[in-house]
């Protein structure tokens, strides 16, 4: 996709966002998503059979890994729109879900930081669109643009600096002519890492993302888990941008990141509330990400990127089912919710078997991802290969409770109320999406060849040796 | 020996692949159909089982027709980046053959048995569908040729173990049971995949033809130095643990009695639980080259059967006592391999799997059977106290028989100590993160019978 193509598709989306907001129009929605997706497979496909090369000096390109990640967003917003209960599709949730789509697409196919941050900025305003308004939750929204704020400014000061270096290119040759010193390179990094740990909810900069996935509606917070800017913010621009200091200040930030994955797995096991839950388990898969995007070798990347891929289908998965649960049962309290097997069978098996796609089942992309991502870090790492372990070991703990306590056991209710389990729409959309994770697991190797040649040069790139002559 | 033949290929992909299938068949007729025929179901399942079984016999007749060496079947790569490959690659030698024949016939009868015993039972197909599941994990597990392929099986049959303890899901206690033993699969597995790990580290790979030398099991040896296999061993230990419900993680398997009776006999007395024997039997060389090892397995072993024969005692249920009796049996297998006592092992592995299995899908009925023994004994004189009733003093037997009806607190220590803090430092920190963002906090339910993970199965 070239980038006039790639810059009137976010313009495209945006308008829709625009309309939806203050007319909204399920089926338009749907149609602009359906679009989004069709064009970025196409995309995918080119880029499995060429091999894209880039431009020096282009604000937007579309390579492998934007291949990888476009259709991926555009599969969870085209899931979302057709699967989530129609009481949370408001205007301002549509307006969110495509803003947010316009935002990824807008950041994957970033080649320069300008670009990046302005999809940045787009994806937290899509973000504080779809917040609750009601004034219980006014705490919540304004300490969202706290931790907005505290996310976003050191990634604009990372771009002043590089503006008065050269300038802001993803491309290796401008990268190369940036010429900042050292310890220019190594503010720069802290500055973009704790951007990427924002995003990813590391702590302390974590609490208003599973705060945000208990309570927004279910749409926005797909969005937000299945577009991780965090690692490919680190992949794309802090590698890059700062090959002098990259591999050794990411030891730092790796252990930062594992910490903060086994702080979110040990607050996932206390929580009472389904959706919150959740929130804690994928948050501490998204630092598990940046963990292992941050290995800096090809095993660790690989497991990393196809993470992101495996974490976005689990996560849409597992949360429209939440979202279906809470339409019908109206709580979201895991006491309240006990015993629903039997009157949603299909939601059931749909949950298990996603939980456990997400846990890193045999046989699915995650179990890939995992495996991938362990011996990567045990060349580089083997402490934090062996905190993987436990994060794993707590998160799966956690997703299973979830899933004994509310779709086993008896229930609670004193009267059996008629509801009904997941529509054929609903249960196709969420099985479509257990199915992709299981062939995508049973078959990496298009993603992984997808994804090979940005690997290979993040890899170089980490590795390279530092002879270079500073300008600033 | 590596066999390209397509025939061991077709033999060994078969054996797995046909319980998958039944599986997936198994499971789309229930979500696709309304009222599935219990008919089907079971010749379905039966039938993949049956085949499995034939395919078995067939892989034996075909392994001592190439001399009884050891063959390694390869599949290719799974998946391949640069410097690692997930190699998929089968062994087929005595030992794995023996277990797969034992595995694939005890499913078998067990299958046959459950269509009456389950007939009209509400989770009938849900029954077969988790049996089916079970026997891939175990068949790929039995045949696995490496240390990570062996763990997708015994993941499998972890997740198939705790769904069917939660087989009667309208009661609390079975999903307590559940969530019990998830929780210690969970935790135990680690060990498995730190195992894998490490092999990785040491030697560059995690297949048995790299951690061991080429030979016949099972002294073929190994390349790993004594330090290393320690290591190893150690951490497959925390794997068998688990599984085999062995000191001090032996708590869930009482408690996954809440089962249905089939399920009980094949998981918990046949097969499952003699998978973490299996793992020990198959790391043999590693273990021979461990001192400390062997003397680890071999205390772990002694604990759990003293605990378990003690605290049996004090049972009242007949499937609570088979169980206890299951712990402590597979406790005296461990202390077998810590002094390396392979064939012994084995046979007692396969003795044991069998007796049990007859034992636990007779105990429904072995309450009748004592009453009518009973009867006819009408008028017999009691049976006399053992020797330890007769000879140790009246006060040390009441505070042994206090303890070990309390099964020794394990439970309650391994919460005490290490889950509540946990859980209690988690509690306090996550009230004040909500009170700092959200600006309230969500005080629970009061459930006196909650499943906080403190009070998960202890009963």
């Amino acid at each position: 996709m070239n980038a006039a193509l790639v810059l009137a598709l976010i313009v495209v989306l945006s308008i829709g966002a625009f309309a939806s907001y203050y007319r909204p129009n399920l089926l338009v929605a749907r149609a602009l998503a359906t679009l989004t997706f069709a064009l970025s497979l196409w995309a995918a496909v080119r880029a499995i059979q060429h091999t894209l090369p880039s431009q020096p000096g282009a604000l937007l390109e579309s390579d492998d890994l934007s291949a990888l990640f476009m259709p991926l967003s555009a599969l969870i917003a085209c899931a979302v729109l057709f699967a989530s209960p129609r009481r949370d599709l408001t205007g301002r949730a549509l307006a969110s879900v495509l803003l947010s789509l316009a935002a990824a697409v807008g950041a994957f196919c970033a080649a320069d930081l300008t670009v990046f941050v302005a999809a940045w900025c787009l994806g937290l305003y899509a973000t504080s669109l779809a917040l609750p308004s009601a004034a219980q939750h006014a705490r919540l929204a304004k300490a969202y643009k706290v931790y907005a704020a505290l996310g976003t400014v050191p990634l604009i000061l990372a771009l002043s600096i590089l503006y008065r270096a050269h300038d802001s290119s993803f491309h290796p040759s401008s990268a190369a002519n940036n010429l900042l010193t050292v310890e220019a390179q190594h503010v720069v990094f802290v500055l973009l890492a704790l951007a990427a740990a924002f995003r990813s909810g590391l702590f302390p900069l974590h609490a208003w993302l599973p705060a945000l996935t208990g309570r927004a509606p279910v749409a926005t917070s797909a969005m937000i888990f299945g577009a991780q800017l965090g690692p490919v913010l680190v992949a794309r621009a802090i590698v890059p941008l700062t090959p002098l200091v990259a591999q050794g200040d990411m030891s730092a930030f790796s252990t930062w990141a594992v910490v903060s994955a086994l702080y979110a797995a040990l607050l996932g096991l206390v929580q009472k509330n389904f959706k919150r839950t959740l929130g804690f388990v994928l948050t501490s898969q998204s630092a598990l990400l940046l963990f292992g995007v941050s290995g800096t070798n090809s095993e660790s990347m690989h497991g990393a990127l196809l993470g992101v891929v495996a974490l976005g289908l689990t996560s849409t998965g597992l949360l429209l089912v939440a979202g279906a649960l809470e339409a019908r049962t109206g709580s979201d309290d895991l006491v309240n919710l006990r015993g629903r097997g039997r009157a949603f069978p299909r939601m059931t098996a749909l949950f298990f078997l996603l939980a456990a796609a997400a846990i890193g089942l045999p046989g699915t992309l995650p179990f890939v991802s995992e495996d991938l991502l362990l011996h990567g870090l045990l060349h580089t790492n083997i402490r934090g290969a062996i905190a993987l372990l436990v994060v794993t070991v707590l998160n799966g703990i956690t997703l299973l409770r979830v899933f004994f306590e509310v779709f086993q056991g008896p229930t609670r209710e004193r009267r059996a109320e008629r509801r009904s389990d997941l529509t054929p729409r609903e249960a196709l959309v969420i099985g479509g999406l257990l199915l992709v994770t299981v062939i995508a697991g049973l078959s990496p190797r298009i993603l992984l060849a997808l994804q090979d040649h940005s690997v290979r040069a993040l890899s170089n790139t980490s590795h390279t040796e530092s002879g270079r002559v500073a300008k600033f | 020996m590596n066999d390209p033949s397509p025939i061991s290929h077709a033999l060994t992909g078969a054996i797995i692949a046909l319980p998958a299938l039944a599986a997936l068949s198994v499971g789309a007729r229930m979500l696709l159909s309304r009222a599935p025929s219990e008919r089907v179901t079971a010749v379905i399942a039966g039938a993949s089982a049956f085949v499995s079984w034939v395919l078995s016999i067939a892989l034996l007749v075909l392994y001592r027709s190439r001399g009884a060496h050891p063959l390694d079947v390869d599949f290719g790569n799974w998946f391949s980046v640069e410097g690692y490959d997930f190699e998929v690659e089968l062994l087929v030698d005595h030992l794995s053959l023996l277990m797969l024949i034992t595995s694939t016939s005890i499913v078998g009868l067990v299958g046959r048995f459950s269509v009456h015993y389950l007939h009209r039972e509400p989770g009938f197909h849900r029954f077969f569908l988790l049996m089916s599941a079970f026997s891939t994990g175990m068949n790929l597990l039995v045949l696995s040729g490496s240390y990570d392929l062996l763990f997708a099986g015994w993941e499998v049959v972890g997740i198939a173990s705790m769904l069917l303890i939660a087989f009667f899901n309208d009661r609390r206690g079975p999903i307590l049971g559940a969530v019990r033993a998830m929780i210690s699969y969970r935790v135990a597995d680690v060990g498995l995949l730190a195992a894998g790990v490490l092999l990785h580290e040491f030697l560059g790979s995690a297949e048995f033809e790299h951690a061991f030398h080429e030979g016949v099991w099972p002294h073929a040896g190994t390349p790993l130095d004594p330090k290393g296999a320690t290591w190893v061993v150690l951490a497959l230990l925390l794997a068998v643990m688990g599984k085999s419900a062995q000191f001090p993680l032996s708590g869930w398997l009482p408690r996954a009695m809440e089962g249905p009776t089939p399920s009980s006999a094949l998981f918990y007395g046949a097969l499952s639980v003699h998978a973490g024997v299996y793992l020990l039997l198959r790391s043999a060389p590693l273990i021979e080259s461990s001192t400390t090892a062997s003397i680890a397995i071999a205390v772990v072993g002694a604990l759990s059967a003293i605990t378990a024969t003690l605290t049996g005692r004090t049972q009242t249920d007949a499937k609570n006592i088979l169980a206890y009796a299951t712990i402590t049996q597979v406790g005296l297998m461990l202390v077998g391999i810590g002094f390396h006592l392979w064939t012994w092992v084995l046979v007692h592995m396969v003795g044991h799997a069998s007796l049990r299995l007859l034992q636990l899908l007779r105990a429904p009925s072995a309450l009748r059977d004592a009453q009518e023994l009973q009867a006819a004994l009408h008028g017999a004189p009691r049976p006399r106290p053992g020797v330890g009733v007769r000879v140790l003093p009246e006060r040390f037997l009441a505070r042994l028989y206090f303890l070990a009806r309390h099964r020794f607190f394990l439970d309650e220590w391994m919460e005490r100590l290490l889950i509540e803090p946990l859980l209690g430092l988690a509690r306090g920190i996550d009230k004040l993160e909500r009170k700092t963002v959200e600006g309230d906090v969500d005080e629970p339910l009061e459930d006196e019978h909650a499943t906080s993970l403190s009070h998960g199965g202890a009963q």
